[in-house]
């Protein structure tokens, strides 16, 4: 099927790869329906692409590539809600805010996307860990890691 | 909105499974006890608020050039 993205304009995707986000992203509780897109130049970011309002995308990335360590502790409810046994099985996505400057961007460790990929589907999820942020400087984290 | 006065150790029921009880008060401070089933996520205002603004914040008109932005994160 043809989808109109933010970022790509006009995609043909399979509706296979469509991923229910239960309960919408916060602030956008209306759609549920997501894609996953990405290319090979933009990595590791990601689009996290609305099906149903193609204005609304959200620019992803996996936390473990920036964040060393990086831990998913959220309320074991989720588990049922997303049908796996264990957080391991879950893939995690922090949203990310590219501002002018990209040097200054920023990812929301506290509210992570966390996906089932064998089901497709997802939900927005309050991290557990105090030390979790909503604006995690992505450059800073990476150097952090470096000297570690 | 329903507003209900309680004394300390005093509580309120939401529907037959969610208790809240005023542990303490002092002064503006008021620590509550909260008994729900577990399906019921109970988290601070001010957390989903932070997560919500955002993601609003991420969701903003342009898009980003993420070309290449790849490079910086080596």
């Amino acid at each position: 099927m043809k989808i109109l993205t933010k970022a790509f304009g006009e995609v043909e995707i399979d509706p296979r790869d469509i991923i229910t986000i239960k309960g919408g992203i916060f602030g956008f509780q209306k759609f549920t329906k997501y894609i996953i897109m990405m290319i090979p130049e933009e990595e590791p970011f990601a689009w996290l692409q609305s099906i149903e309002k193609s204005s609304l995308a959200f620019v992803i990335i996996r936390p473990e590539v920036f964040k060393k360590g990086y831990t998913l502790k959220i309320d074991k409810e989720i588990l049922d809600k997303l049908k796996v046994k264990s957080f391991n099985e879950l893939i995690s996505y922090a949203i990310v805010v590219v501002p002018d400057n990209v040097q200054k961007m920023t990812a929301n460790l506290q509210g992570p996307i966390v996906i089932n990929p064998e089901i497709k589907t997802g939900c927005q999820a309050i991290s557990l860990i105090p030390e979790y942020g909503v604006r995690h400087f992505i450059m800073e984290e990476m150097s952090k890691a470096k000297e570690e | 909105m329903l507003v209900l006065t309680r004394k300390k150790n005093e509580s309120i029921m939401i529907g037959d499974n969610i208790e809240i009880i005023i542990v303490e008060a002092h002064g503006d401070q008021v620590k509550l006890g909260i008994n729900a089933p577990r399906a019921i996520p109970v988290h601070r205002k001010e957390v989903y608020d932070a997560i919500q603004s955002e993601n609003i914040k991420a969701a903003q008109k342009q898009v980003p050039k993420l070309a290449g932005l790849g490079k910086l994160l080596k």
